[in-house]
């Protein structure tokens, strides 16, 4: 892959929830792991694929006028052929009503940076960049550039990672980082390989190695009823922690199903589980204050049970 | 306890006793304001051979009728005395009748010389008056410096009322020493210095005005400093009282549906920032006051903090935890930005330092300034210009239509500067014999206007150190956005000619939908730090600048531009055609120099870019933003974080004045259903706040548009 450009999902300024200060994030596209209960579903896939809101579409048939492989369908209800569709994107050029964007953007890393920098004055000493996806490191080329430029730069760096790298990558990553938003999304192999695709040594290992390299981190556990909202991945995440100098707490993330309208867009249908109940968040929360595991629930840090 | 309502999750601070608590509650539920629709003013049918008195006169028999009838009202508890009875008054007119008809409107959009309220007392200002009265003064001089002096006489006699009246009653004993002592003298402490702020301020309202406060923090600091120092007083016992000062100045609070609010009274303060020798002034009166609004969360006071190289990062830290609570009582001023805009529009440095607002957000030197302002919308210029709805226009290419756009502004600017014959007897020329018309008296407000008391001339007259008329452009983010728009379907993509587009716009876009869309979504407007569209407004706010520059001078009185709208695009929607950027006619658009709703889509740092692309220096009354934020932008300590480099980032990029507001769409539709739930949710409309039950449906709904994303 070039190394002049990344491919991206989004740019979005003005970011208060990930990583402190305010924050631009840069959602990279591409993930080697497919979770069942992914956010981001358009930044899971390395191709540019086509996005429809339904509600938008106002049937002029534009689309359909310069699709060169026929697949844009109208009935028996508004679809994109995900078989036919080529992705070269000119439905949503022309398309009158924004009905029809593609869900990434090949985008050259200095125009990237530009953007990043363009909100430097809000930033501060502790605000800055965050690398989310998507998985940055499934782009270690391009990642690497734009934090370099960061750094000449003094923008603090946040990369938010699921781990699944290659070892020695950790080593590259530990002086351009300053803060690593770390999912560790199950403690269980088995479950882990099956929900998400994950090699749930490695990731701890890399947790490890990053932390052993120096660098700070946020353990962030999305918590889905039914896969992790239990006792022992509880128990699990407060053992990993305990063998973390540098975890500065971990950050619970209740599953809720943002990705769902976006996979829908896709053409996808997406998994759904049971929305967590306070009290399952509550008592996992415990397990790991009691522990001496720092923990951050709904906005709010805890130290102490 | 009692609860005052906030969009955050955490609930407000409990340091007020719990007796201070319920006297604001009482206050927000608008006991007192009720009350003076019984006493709407005195009638000065009775006074002998009225109708034949020259006007001054007749102004100084009903100050002095006033002052005699108007009712007392000492309320339970409170600490300091003085209340502004008369119904009259809050509809902005002299609280007097004669054979059942008004006589005068009032002043506001100033802020009074409370300064020298303090400094001098009531009795060193009329030695100001007796010294005047000795130099020569034409008749309408001489007739004016007597209606001061009646006017103190006035003041003196209901300040002596209350004293009587205090003492009769049990329990009210500090109250009556403090106003034995002020406002007739300076004060001693900074009890008193409250009771004198609040005696001037009160006594003005009392007789139809709306001033504004001023620096509260550089007003009241050293006093009480120097009780803390001495020990007297303790930071509980003077919150305590400061808070008295806020909850008393609701008084004018009826609830119901008042349009733009039942809050609307330009009492606008400002906190720190530097003085004059370029030293920070904040003070513990500064933290005092934020957490006044932090607790009871009353936004009758629309306070704006000025920010700038000075700040210290714990105050403004300070001032980010408040703001979270929501309402939007807390704005802030660039505070460089600002100074520099003034010492461009002809102040001296260390007199811009020292500015403050008019009780509104226009920047200005309190109690020395004279302000009007000619407000327009620069949107239904544009539409002249092209000729929607009549005779399409064309233009050979974007720069001449652009040319054809701020001719039309230079046209009428220059129609604007004509019109105020009722403040000034000639026009256009700069002659020796200039002088200004005679305006309906107004001694009450001159009397704390330096200038006034020296030239004997009133407020109105041309009395103060600096006379101001700004014209304000409106529809700002509309007019650029349609340019833009414009610039890019028809001379750039060549998807349609002018005269095809303009002839589209006045039929509001029937029949032509996907272009319609098209305009709408296809391009970065205005509000998302797209650099093309940005430039071009700067490029439109400099060239409007440079238009007022250009008149400025022919009369002795300066004409700084600025850019608000204050709620104004709600009575420009009728008026307004479709545009070229996707809007129907009639809908409400930008406000101040906000974004259109809906057309911004990146987030409040991309706003504020957007904003800072211009040069703000060039507005010497300054230039508004609105930012909306959601309770979960800010919640947090994360939020605090981010919501501290919002403001900085501002500050830093150039920006001269921003009102952001923490509100949640959702609550505030909830709001609209169930009013009774939510009196003391309060919101930020432009340079004022209101108790969002007492607006008007369209106003709400239009707050709620400018907070959705």
């Amino acid at each position: 892959m070039s190394t002049d450009a990344a491919l991206i999902s989004r740019i979005q300024k003005f970011c208060m929830h990930d990583g402190p200060g305010l924050r631009t994030v840069v959602f990279f596209k591409g993930c080697p792991l497919r979770c069942a209960w992914c956010h981001n579903p358009e930044t899971q896939s390395s191709k540019i694929e086509m996005m429809l809101t339904e509600k938008n579409c106002i049937g002029c048939g534009d689309c359909a006028s310069v699709c060169p492989s026929g697949a844009q369908v109208f009935s028996p209800g508004r679809a994109i052929d995900r078989q036919k569709c080529v992705s070269c994107g000119r439905c949503a050029e022309v398309c009158p009503s924004g009905a029809i964007s593609p869900s990434g953007e090949r985008i050259p890393i200095e125009k990237i940076a530009e953007e990043v920098l363009a909100d430097r004055a809000f930033y501060g000493t502790e605000g800055g960049i965050t690398v989310s996806g998507g998985e940055p490191t499934f782009q270690p080329e391009a990642l690497v550039r734009l934090l370099e430029i960061m750094r000449r730069n003094g923008v603090n760096t946040a990369v938010e990672t699921c781990g699944a790298f290659p070892e020695d990558f950790a080593d590259t990553l530990a002086g351009l980082v300053d803060l690593f938003l770390f999912d560790f999304k199950d403690s269980d192999p088995e479950r882990l390989r099956r929900f998400t695709g994950a090699d749930c040594e490695r990731v701890a290992n890399n947790l490890l190695r990053l932390d052993s390299l120096g660098c700070g981190s946020v353990v962030r556990c999305p918590l889905i009823p039914g896969v992790n909202l239990d006792a022992d991945h509880a128990a699990a995440v407060a053992a990993l922690c305990r063998r973390l100098e540098r975890a500065r707490f971990v950050e619970l993330l209740p599953y809720h199903p943002y990705g769902e309208s976006k996979a829908k867009r896709l053409g996808r249908t997406q998994r759904l589980f049971e929305l967590p109940d306070e009290a399952a968040l509550e008592d996992f929360a415990q397990s790991l204050l009691t522990s001496g595991v720092p923990v951050k629930l709904n906005g709010k840090l805890r130290r102490t049970p | 306890m009692t609860e005052f309502y906030t969009v955050s999750p955490l609930p407000r601070p409990a340091r007020l006793s719990e007796a201070t608590r319920s006297f604001a509650r009482d206050s927000l539920a608008h006991v007192w304001g009720l009350d003076t629709e019984r006493t709407p003013g005195v009638e000065l049918d009775g006074v002998p051979d009225f109708d034949k008195l020259p006007e001054i006169k007749k102004y100084d028999a009903a100050i002095k009728k006033i002052a005699s009838d108007a009712p007392l009202r000492i309320c339970p508890g409170e600490k300091i005395s003085g209340a502004a009875t008369l119904g009259i008054a809050i509809g902005h007119c002299v609280p007097a009748r004669y054979g059942g008809h008004r006589l005068w409107s009032s002043v506001s959009h100033l802020t009074p010389d409370f300064a020298s309220v303090l400094e001098k007392g009531l009795r060193g200002i009329r030695e100001e008056v007796e010294k005047s009265m000795k130099k020569p003064h034409d008749a309408r001089g001489k007739a004016f410096l007597e209606s001061c002096v009646s006017t103190l006489d006035s003041f003196e006699i209901w300040n002596d009322r209350y004293i009587s009246a205090l003492e009769k009653t049990p329990g009210y004993g500090s109250n009556a020493r403090n106003m034995r002592r002020v406002p007739l003298d300076p004060p001693r402490s900074f009890y008193e210095a409250v009771q004198s702020l609040w005696s001037a301020f009160a006594f003005l309202r009392l007789c139809g005005n709306w001033p504004g406060i001023g620096r509260i923090d550089v007003l009241l600091g050293k006093y009480l400093k120097n009780d803390l120092e001495k020990g007297v007083l303790t930071v509980e016992e003077a919150r305590e009282i400061l808070a008295h000062f806020f909850i008393k100045g609701c008084e004018w609070v009826k609830g119901g549906d008042y349009g733009s609010g039942d809050a609307q009274h330009y009492q606008n303060l400002v906190l720190s920032g530097i003085d004059a020798d370029g030293k920070d002034v904040t003070n513990e009166v500064s933290y005092l006051v934020l957490d006044i609004i932090e607790e009871l969360g009353i936004s009758d006071f629309p306070t704006t903090v000025r920010v700038g190289d000075k700040t210290d990062p714990k105050f403004l830290r300070r001032v980010a935890e408040v703001m979270r609570y929501g309402g939007g009582v807390l704005a802030i001023y660039g505070e460089n930005t600002v100074i520099r805009a003034l010492v461009r529009a002809g102040y001296p440095e260390r007199e811009a330092r020292g500015f403050a607002n008019d009780g509104c957000w226009e920047t200005q030197i309190p109690g020395k300034t004279f302000f009007i302002y000619s407000p327009f919308d620069s949107l239904q210029i544009l539409q002249k210009t092209l000729g929607v709805g009549e005779d399409p226009a064309d233009f050979g290419d974007f720069e001449s239509l652009y040319s054809a756009f701020i001719a039309g502004i230079r046209d009428h600017l220059e129609q604007l500067y004509n019109r105020k014959e009722k403040n000034f007897d000639k026009f256009g020329v700069p002659t020796k014999d200039w002088r200004w018309a005679q305006n309906p008296p107004c001694t009450a407000v001159s009397l704390f206007e330096q200038g006034c008391i020296e030239k004997g001339l009133s407020y109105l007259e041309g009395g103060p150190v600096y006379n101001v008329n700004s014209p304000h452009i409106g529809g700002l983010a509309d007019s650029v956005n349609s340019l833009y728009a414009i610039k890019k379907l028809v001379y750039e993509e060549k998807k349609i000619t002018l005269p095809e587009l303009v002839k589209i716009l006045g039929e509001n876009w029937e029949q032509n939908e996907p272009l319609r869309r098209y305009a709408a979504t296809k391009f970065t407007y205005y509000g998302n730090g797209g650099e093309e569209v940005d430039s071009l407004a700067a490029r439109v706010l400099a060239d409007f600048a440079a238009a007022c520059n250009a008149l400025d001078g022919r009369c002795p009185y300066r004409f700084p531009a600025g850019v608000s709208t204050f709620g104004r695009q709600l009575s420009w929607a009728p008026s307004r055609t479709a545009t070229a950027f996707g809007r129907r006619a009639g809908e409400v658009l930008a406000a101040n120099c906000s974004p259109t709703p809906g057309t911004d889509r990146e987030g409040a740092t991309a706003v504020i870019r957007s904003y800072c692309a211009a040069d703000h220096t060039a507005f010497g009354t300054g230039s508004a933003l609105d930012v909306k934020l959601l309770p979960t932008d800010v919640a947090g300590d994360d939020g605090l974080d981010a919501l501290v480099g919002l403001i900085k980032g501002f500050v830093d990029l150039g920006g001269f004045f921003m009102q952001p507001d923490v509100q949640d769409p959702a609550v505030l539709r909830k709001a609209q259903e169930n009013p009774g739930d939510f009196q003391t949710l309060s919101v930020r409309v432009s340079g004022w706040n209101a108790r969002f039950v007492t607006l008007c449906r369209e106003w709400q709904d239009m707050v709620i548009e400018q907070n959705e994303h």
